[in-house]
């Protein structure tokens, strides 16, 4: 899989696609006294940072997978026992969204459809898309792009009508707030800047390429911070706090001279592509990976029984919409995951650093 | 085996027929509005549904010890699965707009079908169950004859919409607000005026101009008119409101709203119209004075937060700046 290529406008558009997963239902750092468009704010700016060094150890080894690079700094063994590490992050980053929206379309559309059926449908597409590689993936990326630039254009421009403005606030009591919401966002919605270094690796061997995938990034975050604004301004913070998918209740209440009415199908639309992006995105990682691990050549015909890895687990992890949407939230123990986000690209960076001081001296 | 390549899909299509999910029109009953009383020991609710034929616009009843409980008692009486999707009118009457506001909007909030574009409303000097189950001129189903008069609030400013995400962002931001009242006028619906919601219950009534004065002063926009009013001279004249702003500050401790109207003379009742300078100051008077009456009331009544007081004393000025803009079909006040 190593040699399909994708142009950096693919890699944008396929980045921001797979960030946006579950963006129009679930909006997270709405919790206590917080204030969710500082939260992602913040959550962005952190993961423009940690994606900017992700980048700049990928481009410091050019013509690499992420796999061979972590091979490059930290030897043969280190370097499997991080990729291992670092597949269960792809698998825990693609299945809590999955079954975040796997749960969204059994409570908005399909009540009765037993849960296996939407991760397993999602997860072979997904799988089987990269057989022909990612640029089909990416492809249909550019095209689908467009859409869901329409539709957030929808839910801003008339989604403001709605909106009590909300301006960010900070005050010395919600400081707490607006750190643990951010941690809620950076690992819910940036948790998978990891997986992303897969399309990074694709993406066009130019001095622009880092450009497009942290503003990639940033865009996104951007885009949580508008939708966080327009959530909590329609619906107040209390309600947009309680409710577990505030965003769609927002599009649903979007009403255009009665010409446009409930767009919340458009979201939804959107939010079934981007499922699949970030979906297949972490399929591609953890076949990057095994691929790697194993030292066999790539599209060996891992992706499907990865995929099904990932079906199985949306049941492990599924027991019931109060335990799944804990699991969403910032908790303490989450501390361990988010500093394991945030430390990876520092780490990688600082072993960069200390291996090219090494062979320069050498 | 190419035509079998073909086929093959053409075939799995036929597989695609329906599922487990389905959910087929003549399977559901179409909510359009729906009511809810309080009775000693629960709550009556009453449904207008869509039907069809001569069941179009049928009006059930049914009881339970609490929102949520009468509607799951619904079954047994209309048959057919209720779908909320279509659901335009809520109305509550003054027993369930006092106790069961809270419960109301969590099951609606909890519900699947259900949208929150739906208007809220409250019932007075009459049931809730006697608004849904009123006659119209018009034939229609009560439900869909409020939700028109809803689509046109902004032309009376004596009521407006007010939907369930709006009553959720109230309670979850200001805790007081209003919701239009909808009463009976010999047998027949009238929208007019507003209750006024604090905490989560009913805590009092506003009449069309109250209702009126309480729109100008906190929000701005055009449309709605005013009462006739007689100027000093004698004349009847009417008002319409093209364009209002609300400007609000406090200055040392003191609560300052300050109104900016254009009007246009909808009529004047006599030969010899009065000068511009009076008609624009009796139509300021009148405002001023109402909108002092408003505040008092509303102060006295305890809900002086719904106007952005917190104290109705400490407003020291009230304001009502009136441009007079006579264009229109006729060719006067030119010079």
């Amino acid at each position: 899989m190593n040699s399909d290529k994708i142009t950096n406008g693919q890699g944008f558009m396929l980045t921001v696609l797979m960030l946006m997963t579950n963006s129009y239902s679930v909006v997270y750092g709405t919790r206590g006294d917080g204030d969710a468009v500082l939260s992602n704010l913040l959550a962005g700016a952190a993961a423009v940072f940690s994606a900017w060094l992700l980048a700049y150890v990928c481009d410091r080894n050019p013509e690499k997978s992420f796999y061979a690079v972590l091979k490059t700094l930290f030897g043969g063994v280190f370097g499997r026992i991080c990729a291992i590490l670092l597949i269960v992050l792809a698998v825990l980053g693609g299945v809590v969204p999955l079954v975040v929206f796997n749960r969204f379309v059994q409570l908005t559309a399909l009540p009765r459809t037993p849960q296996i059926i939407i991760p397993l449908i999602l997860v072979l597409i997904a799988s089987l898309s990269f057989r022909s590689g990612l640029h089909s993936a990416a492809g249909s990326a550019r095209i689908l792009f467009w859409f869901a630039v329409l539709v957030f254009a929808v839910f801003v421009a008339f989604g403001i009508k709605f909106t009590e403005p909300n301006f960010p606030h900070v005050s010395a009591d919600n400081v707490p707030h607006v750190l643990t919401g951010a941690a809620e966002v950076f690992i819910n919605r940036f948790g998978t800047l990891i997986p992303l270094m897969s399309v990074y690796t694709r993406m066009s061997q130019n001095t622009s390429r880092r450009a497009f995938f942290c503003s990639a990034v940033a865009v996104a975050g951007v885009s949580f911070s508008a939708i966080a604004f327009i959530s909590t301004g329609v619906l107040g913070r209390n309600a947009a706090g309680s409710d577990f998918y505030p965003a769609f209740t927002v599009m649903s209440v979007i009403e255009v001279g009665g010409f446009l009415q409930h767009p919340e199908i458009l979201s939804s639309i959107v939010m079934t592509m981007c499922a699949f992006f970030k979906i297949a995105v972490c399929i591609l990682f953890v076949d990057d990976m095994v691929s790697g691990i194993f030292e066999v050549p790539a599209k060996s015909g891992f992706a499907v029984p990865i995929g099904l890895i990932f079906v199985s687990t949306t049941q492990l992890v599924y027991r019931n919409a109060p335990a799944l949407r804990r699991m969403t939230q910032w908790r303490p123990q989450a501390g361990f995951l988010l500093a394991f986000e945030l430390l990876v690209p520092v780490v990688l960076v600082c072993v960069l650093a200390f291996s090219r001081h090494k062979s320069r001296k050498t | 085996m190419r035509i079998l390549k073909i086929l093959f899909p053409v075939l799995c299509l036929l597989l695609l027929t329906g599922c487990w999910d389905y959910n087929e029109l003549n399977m559901q009953e179409l909510v359009l509005g729906v009511g809810i009383d309080t009775k000693k020991d629960g709550v009556t609710v009453t449904i207008q549904t869509a039907g069809e034929g001569d069941a179009a616009g049928a009006v059930y009843m049914t009881e339970g010890a609490g929102f949520f409980d009468a509607v799951r008692n619904a079954t047994s009486s209309v048959g057919k699965k209720l779908y909320w999707g279509h659901c335009r009118l809520l109305v509550l009457g003054e027993g369930a707009a006092e106790k069961e506001i809270p419960e109301v909007l969590d099951v609606l909030r909890r519900s699947q079908d259900v949208y929150m574009n739906i208007s809220a409303s409250v019932a007075r000097g009459s049931s809730a169950e006697e608004i849904i189950s009123a006659k119209t001129k018009s034939g229609g189903a009560a439900a869909e004859t409020v939700y028109d008069m809803f689509s046109n609030a902004a032309n009376s400013k004596r009521f407006f919409d007010v939907q369930i995400w709006e009553m959720l962002r109230s309670e979850s931001e200001s805790h007081a607000y209003v919701l239009p009242t909808i009463s009976l006028q010999d047998g027949e619906v009238r929208v007019g005026g507003g209750a006024v919601i604090k905490d989560g219950a009913l805590a009092g009534f506003l009449d069309d101009e109250q209702m009126l004065l309480y729109t100008l002063m906190t929000k701005s926009g055009a449309g709605g008119y005013l009462p006739q009013l007689v100027t000093g001279s004698g004349d009847r004249v009417s008002f319409e409101i093209l364009k209002n702003d609300v400007e609000r500050r406090t200055e040392d401790g003191k609560e300052k709203i300050k109104c900016r109207m254009v009007v246009s003379i909808g009529s004047i009742g006599s030969r010899d119209a009065g000068s511009d300078t009076e008609i624009r100051d009796t139509c300021a008077r009148y405002l001023r004075d109402k909108g002092r009456e408003v505040l008092k009331y509303a102060w006295d009544a305890g809900f002086a937060d719904i106007l952005g007081v917190m104290n109705g004393e400490t407003v020291s000025e009230l304001y009502f700046e009136v441009e007079l803009n006579r264009a229109g079909m006729l060719r006067e006040g030119e010079e």
